[in-house]
C-alpha cells in the first residue's frame, strides 16, 4: 500500500468519523443556540435533543432552549412537554420562570391559531378541574404547615383551657382560652381542607400530546375512539397500562390513549 | 491589450465576492449607497494601494467596477448590520489590494447597485496617479497567462521597486539554465515587524515537457513568523529571459515577518521537477540559493508617541455604531474596523476615550476578522468591537479614533482616523428608539453551564410522618391534659374514701416492716400501736389519741365493728402498752403473734361499713 492509498484511507476514516463524537457538551450546546439564533430551529432541536436524550443532559437551560427549538421547528406538543419538564425538575431556577413565561405564551399561540388537525375550536390550557379552581392557588406545603400550626396551638389551648377548668393551672375560670382553642381549630380544619386539595392538585401528573394527533378511546380495550386531541393538549395523566395511558381531561372526560402519542414530563 | 490570466482570475474573484455578496445577503431596507474609498490616490508603480467598498440598502446585484488597469493581489470582505432609529442597515465591505499595471492615471470604475432592474446606486469613478518610475514592461508581450513580471533589463537603479516581480538581473544569470529555483521578495526596504510575500518559484524553459513540479525540502524559515495562504498558486507565469521563454511554477508561497532587524537569510528550499512525455518522465532536483535579506527597523524619526510596535502596513480606519439613540444604561455598539495590508495580526485595539457620564467597554470580537495571504502580502479586516453605555441624558460625542502606523511602503508613519461619533442618550422612560426586535415565543437561554437539574421535585405537600405527628401530637397532650384534670377532680371527689380504702393496706405494709424487724427491733410496741391508731383514725375518721378505751369501743360499735373484732382490738392496744412500759420475756417471744393478731383485727374492722366513702 503506497503512501498516498494510506492517506486516503485514513482521510477517508476521519470523513466518515461522527463528527458530534468530537464535540464538547458545551460545545454542542453552544452550536444548538447559534442554529437558534439564526433560525434553523429544526437543526437547533435536533442538536438540543440529541443533547438532552442521547446524552441525557438535564440542565433547565437546555430544556428551555429546546422547549424554544422545539416550538420554532412547529413541535408545539414536544414544547409543551420539556418546557414542563424544565418546570418540574427545577421549580425555582430561572430557567423554570423561562419556561412558565414560553408555555403560557405557547397556550396563547395556540389558541390564537384556533387549534390544529381535527382538534379546532380546542382551548389549550392547563389542567383545570373543580380542584384546580378551588385550591390551585395554594401552595400545598404552606397550606400544610400553616394547618399544623394552627392545629397545635388549637389543641394546646384547649388543653390549658382544660386544665385550668380543672383547677390545674392557676388561671382565671372565665378565661378566653376555650374560646381561643375553638377559633384556633375551626381555622384549622379550614386549613387543613385547602392543604388536602392543594396537595391533590400538586399530585397531577401533566401529559402533553406530542403527536399530531392522538385518539381517545374510553376503555383500553375499545376499538373506536371517542374523541382526537390535538398536539399541544395538555391532559393529566392517571397511570399507564400496556401501551396506553390513562388520561383525564379538564372536561373531567377519561379516557385512553396510545403511549406514543403523549409525553409525561 | 491582452489582460494577464492572474489579472483576470483576480478580478473575477473581486467580481464574484462583491456578487456573492450582493445576492447571498439580502440587504435590509435602506438607501441604497455605495462608497469607493481607496486608501491613497497617488502612488509609485510596483505599490499597491487598499480600496475599501462599502454598499449598504436593497439591491440584487452590483455591476463593476473596471479594474482593467490593476492586478487584484488581495481582497476581503464583511458584513456588519446597524440600527439606528429603527432603521436596520445592512453594509457589506469589500475591501481589495490593487497593483497598478502601468505608470499614469488609472481609474478604477464605477461599480452599480441593480435593483429590479434598475440602477439605484452608484459609485464615481476613482482616478488614482500612478508615477512612472517604476516603468512598465518593455520585453515582448508575455503570452497570455504570464504575469507583467518581466520588467526590462536595464532599468535604472533607482526604479520603484516592484514587490511581486524579481529584478530582471535577478533572473538574468540564470539565462541558458534549462530549470532553476529561485525565491522571489519584493525589491524595496523591508521592516522588522512587516509581512514580506515571498514565494520560491521554479522556472523552466517553455520548450520543455514538465509533468509535474512539486517542492521537496520547504525552507527552514527560522526567526520568522510564517503564515502560508489556504490554496495554493497554482497558475503558470511565463517570463522571457534574454529571448528565451521560460514557465515559472509557485512551489512554496507566504508570508513571512521579520521579528527583528538586521540581516537575515531566506534558506534555500529543493524541488523536484518532472520531465517526459508521459512515458519516460526525468526527475530532476533543483535547489535555491540562500537570499539574504537586510531588515531595516523602524524609524525614529516621526515616530507617534501612541505608535503601537508592530503596527506596521496600510491600514484605513472606520467606525461604526448599530445604534445611534440609546437609553441611559442600555449599550450602543461601536464596531471599529481596520482594513488594509499588514501586520494585522499585532494590531492592538484602538484606545477609545469615553467622554464624561459615558463607559465604554470592549468585546472581544475576534468572530469578525478575516485575513487572507496573496501576493499583496497579508490584508483583509480586523473589527475591533466596545460597548458604549451612557450614564446619564445627553448627547455624547466620541472623538476621532486614531491608529498610528508605519507604512512600509511609503517608509514613513501615517496616522488613519475615524470620524467623530455621536450618540444620544435618552431617559429611561422612553424616547424616540424604536428597535427592531422580533419578540420570541420562548425565551432562549443564551449560555449555560448545563448543570443539571436536581431531578424531579417531590410532593411540595406535607409529609404523611409529618401529618400523623402534627396532628396527634396535639391531641394528645390534650388528651393527657384531660386525664390530668380529671384526675384532679376525681381525686376531690374521692380523696376521703380513697385514703379510707387505702388504710388497711397502709396497716399492712408496716404490719409487714415490724415483722420483719420483730426479733430485735426497738419500738416494736410502740410502733404496733401506731399502727392500730393511724388505722382507725383513717378508716374511721376517729381521733384514737383523745378517746378513752370505752369511747374507743363506742366509736367503732358506732362505726359499724363488730364487738368481739372491738374487744380483741382495744386488747391488743393494751397488750402493746404492756410491752411498751412493762416489757416481759414472753411478749418479746410473742411478737410475731401480736402482729398477726392485729392483721386479723384490722382486717375485721376494714370489714366494718363505718367510714366508707
Amino acid at each position: 500500500m503506497t503512501f498516498r492509498t494510506l492517506a486516503a484511507v485514513l482521510a477517508a476514516a476521519f470523513l466518515v468519523a461522527d463528527p458530534a463524537s468530537a464535540e464538547t457538551l458545551p460545545g454542542m450546546f453552544r452550536s444548538g443556540v447559534e442554529a437558534l439564533q439564526a433560525g434553523r430551529a429544526a437543526d437547533a432541536a435536533k442538536t438540543l435533543r440529541d443533547l438532552h436524550e442521547r446524552y441525557g443532559v438535564t440542565s433547565p437551560d437546555l430544556l428551555v432552549n429546546l422547549g424554544a427549538a422545539e416550538y420554532e421547528a412547529g413541535n408545539h406538543g414536544r414544547a409543551l412537554l420539556y418546557l414542563h419538564r424544565a418546570v418540574e425538575t427545577a421549580p425555582e431556577t430561572p430557567a423554570a420562570e423561562a419556561a412558565r413565561v414560553g408555555i403560557g405564551r405557547i397556550r396563547s399561540a395556540m389558541n390564537q391559531e384556533g387549534g390544529r388537525s381535527e382538534g379546532k375550536g380546542f382551548v389549550f390550557g392547563g389542567i383545570a378541574d373543580a380542584w384546580t379552581v378551588a385550591f390551585g392557588w395554594a401552595d400545598p406545603a404552606v397550606a400544610g404547615s400553616v394547618f399544623l400550626a394552627l392545629w397545635a396551638a388549637g389543641f394546646l389551648a384547649a388543653a390549658a383551657w382544660r386544665l385550668a377548668r380543672g383547677g390545674v393551672l392557676p388561671v382565671r375560670a372565665r378565661s378566653p382560652a376555650g374560646m381561643t382553642a375553638a377559633l384556633l381549630l375551626a381555622a384549622a380544619l379550614a386549613a387543613g381542607g385547602i392543604a388536602y386539595g392543594a396537595a391533590k392538585v400538586a399530585s397531577y401528573r401533566v401529559a402533553v400530546v406530542t403527536a399530531d394527533e392522538a385518539p381517545l378511546y374510553d376503555a383500553i380495550d375499545s376499538m373506536e375512539r371517542s374523541l382526537t386531541l390535538p398536539e399541544g393538549a395538555e391532559v393529566r395523566h392517571l397511570e399507564s397500562r400496556g401501551g396506553f395511558v390513562r388520561v383525564r381531561l379538564s372536561s373531567g372526560k377519561e379516557g385512553w390513549v396510545p403511549e406514543a402519542a403523549v409525553g409525561v414530563p | 491589450m491582452v489582460r494577464p490570466l492572474a489579472s483576470r482570475v483576480a478580478l473575477a474573484a473581486a467580481m464574484l465576492a462583491l456578487g456573492v455578496l450582493a445576492s447571498g445577503l439580502p440587504a435590509a431596507a435602506s438607501a441604497q449607497q455605495v462608497r469607493v474609498a481607496p486608501g491613497r490616490t497617488s502612488l509609485p508603480l510596483g505599490e499597491t494601494v487598499t480600496v475599501q467598498i462599502v454598499l449598504s440598502g436593497r439591491f440584487d446585484e452590483t455591476r463593476g467596477p473596471d479594474l482593467a488597469d490593476f492586478d487584484v493581489v488581495g481582497k476581503s470582505s464583511g458584513t456588519s448590520v446597524s440600527v439606528v432609529n429603527g432603521q436596520m442597515t445592512q453594509e457589506h465591505q469589500v475591501t481589495l489590494q490593487l497593483l497598478p499595471k502601468r505608470a499614469g492615471t488609472l481609474t478604477i470604475g464605477s461599480i452599480e447597485l441593480v435593483s429590479a432592474g434598475k440602477v439605484v446606486a452608484s459609485s464615481r469613478p476613482v482616478q488614482i496617479r500612478v508615477s512612472g518610475k517604476g516603468a512598465p514592461p518593455t520585453a515582448p508581450a508575455p503570452p497570455p497567462g504570464a504575469p507583467p513580471e518581466s520588467a526590462p533589463e536595464g532599468a535604472p537603479p533607482d526604479a520603484a521597486p516592484e514587490p511581486s516581480a524579481p529584478a530582471p538581473q535577478s533572473l538574468a544569470r540564470f539565462a541558458g539554465k534549462r530549470w532553476f529555483l529561485v525565491p522571489r521578495v519584493p525589491e524595496r526596504p523591508l521592516y522588522a515587524g512587516e509581512p514580506i510575500y515571498v514565494e520560491y518559484v521554479l522556472y523552466s524553459a517553455a520548450d520543455l515537457s514538465v509533468a509535474d513540479a512539486r517542492l521537496e525540502t520547504p525552507p527552514a524559515l527560522k526567526g520568522f513568523v510564517v503564515t502560508q495562504p489556504r490554496d495554493p498558486d497554482t497558475e503558470l507565469r511565463r517570463v522571457r529571459i534574454g529571448e528565451v521563454p521560460y514557465d515559472g511554477r509557485v512551489v512554496w508561497r507566504g508570508a513571512v515577518t521579520p521579528l527583528e532587524a538586521g540581516r537575515v537569510v531566506l534558506p534555500p528550499a529543493s524541488a523536484a521537477i518532472y520531465v517526459g512525455d508521459g512515458f519516460f518522465v526525468q526527475t530532476r532536483r533543483v535547489a535555491s540559493d540562500a537570499v539574504t535579506l537586510d531588515i531595516l527597523p523602524l524609524p525614529d524619526s516621526g515616530r507617534p508617541a501612541d505608535f503601537v510596535e508592530g503596527t506596521v502596513g496600510q491600514f484605513v480606519v472606520r467606525a461604526s455604531l448599530d445604534k445611534s439613540s440609546v437609553r441611559v444604561g442600555e449599550a450602543a455598539l461601536l464596531t471599529v474596523d481596520v482594513t488594509g495590508s499588514g501586520n494585522l495580526s499585532s494590531l492592538r485595539a484602538p484606545p477609545v476615550p469615553p467622554p464624561p457620564g459615558m463607559r465604554v467597554a470592549r468585546v472581544p470580537a475576534s468572530d469578525l476578522d478575516e485575513t487572507v495571504v496573496d501576493r499583496g502580502g497579508v490584508s483583509g479586516r480586523r473589527a475591533f468591537q466596545y460597548l458604549l453605555t451612557p450614564e446619564r441624558e445627553g448627547r455624547f460625542e466620541i472623538g476621532r479614533i486614531e491608529l498610528p502606523h508605519f507604512n512600509p511602503v511609503a517608509g514613513r508613519y501615517e496616522r488613519s482616523r475615524t470620524e467623530a461619533i455621536r450618540v444620544v442618550a435618552t431617559g429611561g422612560a422612553g424616547g424616540p428608539i424604536h428597535e427592531v426586535r422580533k419578540e420570541r415565543i420562548v425565551p432562549v437561554i443564551a449560555s449555560s453551564d448545563l448543570a443539571p437539574a436536581p431531578g424531579r421535585v417531590p410532593d411540595r405537600s406535607v409529609g404523611r410522618e409529618v401529618v400523623m405527628a402534627g396532628v396527634g401530637v396535639p391531641m394528645a397532650l390534650f388528651l393527657v391534659a384531660e386525664a390530668v384534670a380529671r384526675r384532679r377532680a376525681w381525686r376531690e371527689r374521692n380523696g376521703t374514701s380513697h385514703a379510707r380504702r387505702r388504710a388497711l393496706a397502709d396497716a399492712e405494709k408496716r404490719l409487714k416492716s415490724l415483722a420483719r424487724s420483730a426479733p430485735a427491733g426497738e419500738g416494736f410496741w410502740s410502733g404496733l400501736d401506731g399502727v392500730i391508731r393511724d388505722f382507725v383514725s383513717t378508716r374511721f375518721g376517729v381521733p384514737v389519741a383523745a378517746l378513752t378505751s370505752d369511747d374507743l369501743r363506742a366509736a367503732l360499735a358506732a362505726a359499724g365493728a363488730e364487738a368481739e373484732v372491738a374487744d380483741a382490738l382495744l386488747a391488743e392496744l393494751e397488750h402493746c402498752a404492756f410491752g411498751r412500759f412493762a416489757p416481759s420475756a414472753a411478749m418479746e417471744r410473742d411478737r410475731s403473734a401480736s402482729v398477726d393478731r392485729v392483721r386479723r383485727c384490722l382486717a375485721g374492722l376494714d370489714r366494718a361499713r363505718g367510714g366508707d366513702a
